[in-house]
C-alpha cells in the first residue's frame, strides 16, 4: 500500500507538470491590435407634409387647399402699387398782398381828422393745387396769417371776413386793431387756425380753387390830419394747409407703375428644368377708397429666368383693368382682374422655364375718362392699394428641374481612425415627384474633391398615380452613401459642399399629369454607420 | 466487487458533476473540505472538526482567503498570436467568442478575525468573528459585443441584451456559534449559528434593459427596467451626507441585522468510505440602514434621430432642450430609502471519500450554490495524503468557471502548537494566469493544543 501512495504522488506531480507546461504568457510580447467598432445611429427622421415642403421657402407663401377636393396650390402675392392721398392733393401755401389807398379807405384829406370814417374791400385768393380742382376742402391743419400796417396817425379796425370759409357754420372772421401811440407807421397782426375749417372754394358754383375775403376798414380819427397819401397794406398768408378731405376734380394723372415683379419661391433655387402647370392664374386685387376711378393697362406681362436671362412673354391677355370709385368717403371699391387659361393664350407654358420671377409693366391713371360728373372726393386716409397673387394650381408635369445650392462647409477634426462612414437615407415617398441627387465635395477653389456618387443618383422614387393623376401607392427607397476613408481623410480640404438635385414628376418626360393633394407626405429618416479603426 | 462497484458509482458521479460543472463560475475553498484537519474545514463542514482538543485562530495570523473569477474569458482569450513572429494581438473578438449569454465577474474575500474552538468529550464547540465580502458584476454577452464591435454587426437588427447585468455586493462580519458532535462510531453531525452585521450592500434585484437597432433605419429602441437596493453606499455620493461616515462602524452595531446557519453532517458508509453533506449560509440580512433603493420603471422608448420637422418651428437650441427633457423623462429614475432584506449566498456540499491507503483517500465533491436563481455547481475530484502526523496535503482537479479545469492543492504542517496551512483551488492561476478563469489563495495559522495528531474519526468504524 505505501508503494501505491508513492506512485499515486509520482502520478499526481507528473500530471501537475504536464497541465502547467503550457506556454508563459510574456506581456512584454504584447505589439499591436486595434478597435474595430461599427455603430449604426439614427441621425435624423422627419415627416414633410404639403406645407414643409412646398411653403417652407417664406412663411408668406401660401398653400391653398381646395376644401372639397384637397387640391393644393401655390400662392405667391406681391403688393406692387400704393397710392396715398398725399401724392394726389397738395394745396401749396398762398400768400397775398393787399394795398388799400386813401381813396379805398374813404380818407377825405383833412388837416384834422376827428371824424370815423369806414370802407368795405375783397381780397380773391387763388390756391395752386396741381392739377386738382379743390371744389370743397375740410382742413385738417393749415394757418392763416394777417398783417396790417398803416402810415394814418389814427386808430384803425381791420375787420376781415371770409364768407366760404367757415367753423362750425360760421365764416371765420377776425379782426386786427391799430391804436395810434405817436409814431407811424404803425401796424399789427392776427392768426387764424385753420383746423376743421371748412371752405368752399367755388366762388357760388363758379369756379374752382379760389376763395374771397371781406375786408372792413374804419378810420377813427386822433386830431392828427389826413394828407391823402396815407394807405393800409394787409398781408395775407395761407400756409400748413392740408386736407382732411375734398372734393372737386384731381385731374387725370398718371400714377406710374414702370413696373414690378413676384419672386415665384418655387423655382428660387431652380437653374434648369420644365415646368408645365395645367390652369394657373394671375390675378390682380385693387382696393380704392379714392373718390375717382382709376384705370391699370397692363403693357406688358412676362416669367423671367434671372439665370439665363430668358423671358418668356404672356400673350392674348385683356389689358385693362378698370377700378372704380368709392362711392363716399370712409368706403372702398373692390375690384380684381384675372388672367387665366381663358384669357390668354400661353399663361400654362410661361413658367416651362423654371422662372423665378413674374414681371408686369403697366400704366396707372386716375379719371381715365377726364372731367365727368360726379365729383371726385378724397380724404387724408385715401388710398390704391394694387396687389397680384400669381396662383400655381399643383396640377401639371416638371422634368430635369434642377436644384443646386452650395454650402459653406468646415470640418477640422481628426478622422483618420474612421475606416467608413455610410450615410443611409430613407424615403417613403407619398408625392408622385422623383428626385436624384449628387452631393460633391468642393476645395476652397471651387474645384471638384471627390463625389458621392459617380452619377446622380435617384434618392426619392416617386409614388405612383392613379387615372387622374392622384397618389395611390407610396414608394420606399434606401439609399446608402459611402465615403470611403480616402474620401473622409479628403474631407479636411473640403470647404464648399455642391448640392445638385434633379426632380421629376412621375413619367413627366411622357407628359404624364400628376396632381399634388394636400395628404401627401415624405417620410424621411437619416442614419449614420460608422466603421471605425483605433490602434490599440 | 462490492468496492468495484461503489468504484465505478463513484466515476460516474464524477464525470456527471464534471459536466454539470461547465456551467459553474464559482471558486469557494473547497480545497479546504478535504484538509479535514484544519480547524478552518470545521466552516465547510460543521460536522468537521480538528484532531486537537483546543484550537485558536490569532487575529491578524487566522483564515485570510481571496479569491476571484471571471467566467467570460481569461487573458489569453484577449490576444492572438501574429503568425509572422511570437508577439500579440489584441483580439477583443477572441474573447467575445469564448463568453456565453450571460457571465460573472466575481470577488471574494473570507478573513478570520478571531476563531477557538475546544473538544469536550464527543463535543465541540466553536466560536468564531470573521469578515466577510462577496462582490459579483454579472454582465451579459451583448454588452461586450455592443463595447468592442458596435451595434452595426452582428447586433444590427437584433436586441442586444442586457438582461439580468447588474452587480451585487455583501460585505458583512459574521458572529458563529458552532456545535458538533459525534453522535455514533459513524455519524458525526454541526450546526453553526451565526448572527450578522451587514456592512454595505448592492443588490441588484431586478436588472432588464435591451437595445434593439432597426436593419434598415438604425432607429434604437430602448426597453428594460431596474431596481437596485444599496446600502451603506448613499454616504459616498450624498453631498448632504456627514464627512466622517464609516461604513465599518455597521459592523458591530447591528443596525443591519442578519442571522444566518451551517449544518453538517458525515457518515462512514464502510470502513474507507466516508460521505459527507453541508448547507452553509442559510440565512439572510435585513438592510436598515443608509438605504437606497433605485427604480426605473419600464422604459420603451424609440430613438429616431433629430425630429427635423422642429426645426421648422423652433430654434436648434429649443429642439435640443425639448430632446434633452424627453431622454431625462425616459430614463428618470426614483430614489426610496425602504428597508429590504437579501438572502446569503446559500451553499452546500456533497462530498466522498475513499481510503485508498492509510495515508491516502480520493475524494469527490459536489459545491453547489444558488443566488438569486442562479443555480452555479463546481465538480472536484481530490485525492488528499497524510505523509506524515503533522503534514497534510491534498490536490484536486474541479471544473467551473467555464474553465476547462483547475487544479488544486492544498497543504498543513504543524510545528509544535503552531499549524500553518496554504490552499488554493487554482494553484494555475498562480502559474499560467493568462489560461485562467479564476485566481485564489486561502493561508493561515492555528494554534492547536490537545492531540493534534490524533487520527480523525479513525477509531469509530468497526
Amino acid at each position: 500500500m505505501q508503494h501505491l501512495t508513492s506512485k499515486l504522488l509520482i502520478a499526481v506531480i507528473t500530471c501537475f507538470f504536464l497541465f502547467t507546461s503550457c506556454k508563459k504568457f510574456g506581456f512584454d510580447k504584447i505589439a499591436e491590435g486595434s478597435w474595430n467598432p461599427n455603430f449604426a445611429v439614427p441621425v435624423a427622421h422627419a415627416n414633410f407634409g404639403v406645407y414643409d415642403i412646398l411653403a417652407s421657402q417664406d412663411s408668406s407663401d401660401l398653400v391653398v387647399i381646395d376644401p372639397n377636393t384637397g387640391a393644393i396650390a401655390l400662392v405667391y402675392k406681391g403688393e406692387i402699387l400704393t397710392i396715398d392721398a398725399g401724392v394726389l392733393l397738395n394745396i401749396q401755401d398762398e400768400n397775398e398782398s393787399l394795398n388799400l389807398d386813401a381813396t379805398d379807405l374813404n380818407a377825405i384829406p383833412a388837416p384834422i381828422f376827428n371824424g370815423s370814417v369806414t370802407s368795405n374791400n375783397n381780397q380773391n385768393f387763388v390756391f395752386d393745387a396741381g392739377t386738382s380742382e379743390l371744389h370743397q376742402v375740410t382742413f385738417k391743419s393749415g394757418n392763416l396769417d394777417i398783417n396790417v400796417s398803416t402810415d394814418l396817425a389814427h386808430d384803425i379796425t381791420c375787420i376781415i371776413t371770409f364768407p366760404e370759409l367757415k367753423k362750425n357754420g360760421i365764416p371765420i372772421s377776425t379782426t386786427v386793431s391799430l391804436n395810434y401811440s405817436g409814431n407811424v407807421p404803425q401796424s399789427d397782426n392776427a392768426s387764424v387756425n385753420l383746423l376743421e375749417a371748412i371752405g368752399d372754394f367755388t366762388l357760388g358754383n363758379t369756379t374752382f380753387n379760389q376763395l374771397d375775403a371781406e375786408i372792413s376798414i374804419t378810420i377813427n380819427g386822433t386830431g392828427q390830419p389826413i394828407t391823402g397819401t396815407e394807405d393800409i397794406d394787409i398781408e395775407f398768408a395761407f400756409s400748413n394747409l392740408d386736407f382732411k378731405n375734398a372734393n372737386g376734380y384731381f385731374g387725370q394723372n398718371n400714377l406710374g407703375i414702370s413696373g414690378d415683379s413676384v419672386l415665384l419661391r418655387l423655382f428660387q433655387n431652380a437653374n434648369n428644368g420644365y415646368f408645365e402647370l395645367i390652369d394657373p392664374k394671375i390675378t390682380f386685387f385693387a382696393e380704392n377708397t379714392f373718390g375717382f376711378p382709376i384705370r391699370m393697362n397692363f403693357s406688358n406681362l412676362k416669367t423671367v429666368n434671372v439665370n439665363n436671362g430668358n423671358e418668356i412673354f404672356l400673350s392674348g391677355f385683356p389689358s385693362v383693368f378698370d377700378i372704380p370709385s368709392a362711392i363716399s368717403i370712409g368706403q372702398s371699391s373692390f375690384s380684381q382682374f384675372d388672367l387665366n387659361t381663358t384669357n390668354t393664350t400661353n399663361l400654362s407654358t410661361i413658367v416651362s422655364s423654371v422662372p423665378k420671377f413674374f414681371v408686369y409693366t403697366a400704366n396707372v391713371v386716375s379719371n381715365p375718362d377726364g372731367n365727368i360728373p360726379p365729383l371726385n372726393f378724397i380724404s387724408e386716409k385715401s388710398q390704391m392699394k394694387i396687389r397680384t397673387e400669381v396662383e400655381l394650381p399643383m396640377e401639371g408635369l416638371a422634368y430635369g428641374f434642377e436644384l443646386r445650392d452650395t454650402v459653406d462647409f468646415n470640418f477640422n477634426e481628426d478622422l483618420s481612425q474612421l475606416e467608413s462612414v455610410m450615410f443611409r437615407l430613407n424615403i417613403d415617398n407619398g408625392f408622385p415627384v422623383e428626385l436624384k441627387s449628387q452631393i460633391t465635395f468642393l476645395d476652397d477653389n471651387y474645384n471638384p474633391i471627390f463625389s458621392t456618387f459617380n452619377t446622380p443618383e435617384s434618392v426619392v422614387s416617386p409614388a405612383l398615380v392613379d387615372n387622374n393623376g392622384r397618389v395611390n401607392q407610396r414608394i420606399k427607397k434606401i439609399t446608402d452613401i459611402n465615403l470611403t476613408q480616402d474620401q473622409i481623410l479628403l474631407l479636411s480640404g473640403v470647404k464648399y459642399i455642391l448640392l445638385n438635385a434633379v426632380a421629376q414628376t412621375l413619367d413627366g418626360t411622357n407628359g404624364q399629369v400628376i396632381k399634388l393633394f394636400d395628404d401627401y407626405t415624405l417620410d424621411f429618416k437619416l442614419g449614420l454607420q460608422v466603421q471605425g479603426k483605433i490602434n490599440l | 466487487m462490492k468496492n468495484l462497484d461503489l468504484n465505478i458509482n463513484f466515476l460516474w458521479i464524477t464525470i456527471i458533476a464534471l459536466f454539470i460543472g461547465g456551467n459553474a463560475i464559482a471558486q469557494k475553498n473547497y480545497t479546504f473540505y478535504a484538509l479535514e484537519n484544519t480547524a478552518q474545514s470545521h466552516y465547510f463542514n460543521p460536522a468537521f472538526k480538528p484532531s486537537a482538543k483546543v484550537s485558536v485562530s490569532i487575529p491578524g495570523l487566522s483564515m485570510h482567503s481571496f479569491g476571484a473569477s471571471n467566467s467570460g474569458f481569461n487573458l489569453s482569450n484577449l490576444f492572438n498570436e501574429r503568425p509572422q513572429d511570437d508577439s500579440l494581438q489584441i483580439d477583443p473578438q477572441k474573447a467575445l467568442s469564448k463568453m456565453k449569454d450571460k457571465n460573472f465577474l466575481t470577488f471574494e474575500s473570507y478573513n478570520e478575525i478571531f476563531a477557538f474552538g475546544i473538544k469536550v468529550n464527543k463535543n465541540y464547540f466553536s466560536f468564531g468573528i470573521t469578515n466577510r465580502l462577496n462582490a459579483s458584476f454579472i454582465y451579459t454577452k451583448d454588452l461586450f459585443t455592443i463595447a468592442i464591435e458596435g451595434n452595426g454587426k452582428s447586433l444590427l437588427g437584433e436586441r442586444a441584451s442586457f438582461d439580468g447585468t447588474g452587480i451585487n455586493l455583501n460585505s458583512y462580519v459574521e458572529y458563529a456559534l458552532g456545535f458538533n458532535r459525534e453522535i455514533n462510531d459513524k455519524l458525526d453531525v454541526g450546526v453553526r449559528m451565526k448572527i450578522l452585521s451587514g456592512i454595505a450592500n448592492v443588490n441588484t434585484r431586478k436588472s432588464e434593459f435591451g437595445i434593439h437597432t432597426n436593419k434598415t433605419t438604425f432607429d434604437l429602441t430602448f426597453d428594460g427596467s431596474a431596481i437596485i437596493n444599496t446600502s451603506g453606499i448613499k454616504p459616498f455620493y450624498d453631498t448632504l451626507a456627514t464627512d466622517d461616515y464609516m461604513p465599518s462602524d455597521n459592523a458591530y452595531n447591528f443596525k443591519n441585522f442578519g442571522l444566518a446557519f451551517d449544518l453538517g453532517a458525515s457518515y462512514k458508509l464502510t470502513e474507507k468510505i466516508k460521505v459527507s453533506a453541508s448547507l452553509l449560509d442559510l440565512g439572510f440580512i435585513t438592510w436598515k440602514t443608509e438605504n437606497a433603493t433605485f427604480e426605473i420603471d419600464e422604459i420603451n422608448y424609440r430613438f429616431e434621430g433629430v425630429y427635423l420637422n422642429q426645426f421648422l418651428t423652433d430654434s436648434t437650441e429649443a429642439v435640443f432642450q425639448q430632446l434633452q427633457d424627453t431622454l431625462k423623462d425616459v430614463f428618470s429614475q426614483e430614489e426610496s430609502s425602504e428597508n429590504y432584506r437579501t438572502g446569503l449566498a446559500t451553499r452546500f456540499y456533497l462530498g466522498g471519500t475513499y481510503e485508498l491507503t492509510e495515508k491516502f483517500k480520493v475524494g469527490a465533491t459536489l459545491y453547489n450554490e444558488i443566488i438569486k436563481s442562479n443555480y452555479r455547481v463546481a465538480a472536484i475530484v481530490s485525492g488528499t495524503i497524510q505523509l506524515k502526523n503533522w503534514l497534510s496535503a491534498t490536490i484536486n482537479y474541479s471544473q467551473y468557471a467555464r474553465s476547462f479545469g483547475s487544479i488544486g492543492a492544498g497543504v498543513s504542517l504543524r510545528g509544535g502548537p503552531i499549524q500553518f496551512f496554504v490552499a488554493s483551488d487554482n494553484i494555475l492561476g498562480f502559474i499560467a494566469p493568462q489560461n485562467s478563469k479564476n485566481v485564489h489563495l486561502s493561508f493561515g495559522l492555528n494554534l492547536l493544543f490537545g492531540k493534534p495528531d490524533k487520527p480523525i474519526n479513525k477509531k469509530r468504524y468497526g
